[in-house]
């Protein structure tokens, strides 16, 4: 599996000013990789993470995923890749309000005709510290639980590529601790992890490191 | 506590309709001598009425979901009763063009099927609640 | 975690999505169940009008009708409106009339206002009539196999609640209900019909000389007209208006009497369907703006979906499912409430209205019932065009950043 972003640019517009939010950006990721890219807010990390998992279109270049362009593929296409290939956290994302824990974990999958791997969805919930707020609802989680049951449904479909935009971010150093050693994990066994993130506990050995400023990428370490 | 509110509103309207409706709103046929059966009945339903506005009060005094689905019951045997009596117990005049057969009773039947759906209503969802606070 | 988790389909997530959020889908059922009672109320009324100025037309029977010309609005609202009176008219026009050319059968009725009944504290029209010359109440006595009627039986129209077997008295005098009529829509229904007979001992009781001026058996109110088919009804009218129309009698054709409810209707009619249009433009309107508040509102939680994997035609078919859920409650509990409302208040609307007016039958109300379901889904659809278009139009990205417009 390879997620490669070639030549991606993207501008703002702010104040009648143009901004680039994405310069040029070349990355190339293959399975079994981590990559850690920091930067500071406004940099361009999220704008680059929302275009490598397809919720944003670049104005130049592309993102291909095992040499396919999948910004020539059609939308639903492209949904249906962040159903079975990519599982994308956001930084700002949310979880449906009017579902349980588990039911929000399913959801994308069973809404999508797929049955309930309940084997699965067990091993996601322990991993994850999960167990006991299984049947809650979104708003009766503390903000660690919350992000992790966020992460749970960008994994439960075991997707190849992982994204996450500052998945640690406002939590607790036990619960950031849960997160990143489940991450860890994850690229262990062969997915391609990639994160935005301001989390200077991401720095270990083998990953790759990068750094975003004013929209430019450039390699660290 | 929105719930509460709710529903005494509705226990305390229907009351206030049934004791002053006949006589304002949609007038039942008048007094005359002797009365005439659909006089009886408006009578009657002010016992009904009174026991409604006892079902408001209990319902805003109710402290647990037990409490509320009992009021409740007795609320929705009360409002069979507001519609029973003329329909069937007492009952009015033998024409139906008398007021009380055009717009007295058709009112009071309005009035109890309306609450008895709000109080049913009301019944399922407490004894659904009740059964979840049972589990937990 | 407690039980087993079950699949998460459209259209359960729907059903969730209503049930969790309460004040959209109140206000959601409030406005379908509205729309659908109002689009059904005048469509219902034009029927029931409708339905009773055809019975009216086919209960009077008559192709001609003769009455004084002094009480020319009294029999008028006694055979309409059910508003009782006693007419005085000589028996003699029964002949007169019947030697015009054209005329095949003639009959009379006697009406005559009660002074009250053990039944009700209204009075009561009593008509008296020949159950064997008859052809308005006739017939149908002949369809439920009841020959004629005793000077101690009575006939009572739809109004007035007795069964047959009972007794009620008029005048002092004690009549056994022999059937009652079925509903005609017109004043008939509030009457009460007695024979000839009855009706001269009433009059000849020195009692109610004062409320019964005429003597012997010589009195009629009216006389009803059939043709021979040689003529039509207006020609009829004018042969006997040209040969008696100078001696204190006015002449109507029987479609005549009803035509002026016609009018009634069909301005009615004109005004229901511009009130129908107006509030149709309004609801969709209405429907339209609050679809596209509620997008507003959820387009962070359609951006979620999408993010998450979930198919546009996946969050179409759940949006179809709400607002179908919604929708479909709303207008059946608009439709089921109107109708019983209606039914409730029957009798006022009759007389509120004043225009001859029966239920409509099942086929009827089945067949409104289905051409304002068709319109409620017109509506429906309306008000996801602003969702489909929202939706569609915007990058996952740009619905999860998208909050205050």
């Amino acid at each position: 599996m390879t997620l490669e972003a070639k030549n991606i640019g993207r501008k703002y517009i702010r104040q009648n000013k143009s901004f680039d939010a994405l310069n040029n950006v070349n990355l190339r990721i293959s399975g079994g990789e981590f990559v850690c890219i920091f930067g500071e807010s406004g940099s361009g990390k999220t704008t680059l993470l929302n275009c490598l998992s397809g919720i944003s279109r670049p104005e130049s270049g592309t993102v291909f995923i095992n040499d396919s362009d999948i910004f020539s593929l059609r939308e639903g296409r492209r949904t249906k890749l962040r159903n079975s290939e990519i599982g994308y956290v956001m930084q700002n994302g949310g979880l449906l309000g009017n579902f349980t824990v588990s039911e929000n974990i399913v959801f994308p999958q069973t809404i999508n005709g797929f049955s309930v791997n309940e084997e699965r969805l067990y091993e996601i919930l322990s991993r994850l510290g999960l167990g006991d707020v299984a049947d809650s609802c979104p708003e009766q989680l503390s903000g660690g639980e919350y992000r992790r049951a966020e992460l749970a449904r960008a994994v439960y479909a075991a997707p190849e590529i992982i994204i996450a935009d500052e998945p640690t971010g406002n939590l607790d150093e036990d619960n950031a601790e849960i997160v990143r050693n489940f991450l860890d994990e994850q690229y262990r066994s062969g997915k391609c992890v990639i994160v935005a993130t301001h989390d200077s506990a991401f720095v270990r050995n083998r990953y790759r490191f990068y750094r975003m400023k004013q929209g430019m990428l450039t390699a660290e370490g | 506590m929105k719930n509460k509110i709710f529903i005494s509103v509705v226990y305390t309207a229907a009351a206030v309709l049934l004791l002053a409706g006949p006589h304002t709103l949609f007038k039942v046929c008048e007094l005359t001598e002797p009365p005439m059966k659909c006089w009886w009945t408006v009578r009657a339903e002010t016992g009904t009425a009174v026991l409604l506005f006892v079902s408001a009060g209990l319902y805003v005094f109710s402290s647990t979901t037990r409490e509320k689905i009992y009021t409740s019951i007795f609320a929705a045997a009360d409002t069979i009763f507001v519609i029973l009596l003329p329909f069937v117990l007492i009952g009015g005049c033998s024409m139906n063009t008398m007021p009380c057969r055009t717009v007295t009773f058709p009112a009071i039947y309005a009035i109890g099927i309306i609450t008895l759906i709000v109080t049913a209503g009301n019944l399922i969802v407490l004894i659904m609640k009740s059964g979840r606070e049972h589990l937990h | 975690m407690n039980g087993q988790i079950k699949k998460i389909t459209a259209g359960r997530a729907a059903v969730k999505n209503v049930i969790h959020q309460r004040f959209r889908s109140v206000v959601l059922l409030i406005l379908f169940a509205v729309t659908a009672a109002l689009l059904f109320l005048s469509s219902f009324l034009s029927e029931s009008m409708g339905e009773g100025i055809e019975r009216a037309r086919q209960r009077l029977g008559a192709d001609v009708i003769v009455v004084p010309a002094a009480y020319v609005t009294n029999v008028d609202n006694a055979l309409f409106l059910g508003k009782p009176c006693t007419v005085n008219f000589e028996r003699n026009w029964i002949d007169r009339i019947a030697a015009v050319k054209g005329v095949s059968k003639v009959s009379s009725q006697l009406f005559l206002a009660s002074l009250g009944a053990s039944c009700c504290d209204n009075l009561i029209q009593l008509i008296a009539f020949d159950p064997e010359t008859d052809f308005s109440v006739g017939p149908w006595l002949s369809e439920k196999g009841i020959g004629s009627i005793s000077d101690d039986e009575i006939i009572v129209g739809r109004n007035i609640r007795k069964k047959p077997g009972e007794s009620v008295q008029f005048f002092g005098r004690h009549f056994t209900v022999k059937a009652v009529l079925d509903e005609t829509g017109i004043g008939y229904d509030s009457s009460a019909f007695i024979t000839y007979g009855a009706a001269y001992a009433i009059a000849g009781d020195p009692r109610y000389k004062n409320q019964l001026p005429f003597s012997g058996n010589r009195s009629i109110s009216a006389v009803f007209v059939k043709t021979d088919g040689s003529t039509a009804s207006e020609g009829l009218k004018t042969a006997v208006a040209e040969q008696y129309g100078a001696a204190g009698i006015r002449v109507f054709a029987g479609d005549e009497l009803v035509s002026r409810f016609a009018d009634t209707l069909r301005d009615f009619r004109i005004y229901g369907k511009m009130l129908m249009f107006l509030f149709f433009v309004f609801a969709g309107t209405a429907l339209f703006a609050l679809s596209a508040v509620t997008v507003q509102t959820r387009s962070r939680e359609f951006g979620n979906m999408l993010t998450a994997g979930i198919r546009k035609t996946q969050i179409f078919r759940m949006l179809f499912t709400e607002t179908a859920l919604l929708a479909g409650t709303g207008s059946t509990a608009g439709f089921v409430s109107i109708t019983i409302f209606l039914r409730l208040f029957d009798t006022h609307l009759k007389e509120l209205f004043a225009v001859p007016y029966v239920l409509p039958d099942v086929y009827s109300m089945t067949r409104i019932v289905l051409e304002m379901s068709a319109a409620v889904s017109v509506l429906y659809l309306i008000s996801l065009t602003a969702q489909f278009v929202r939706i569609n139009n915007m990058e996952p990205v740009s619905l999860v950043h998208e909050v205050n417009g």
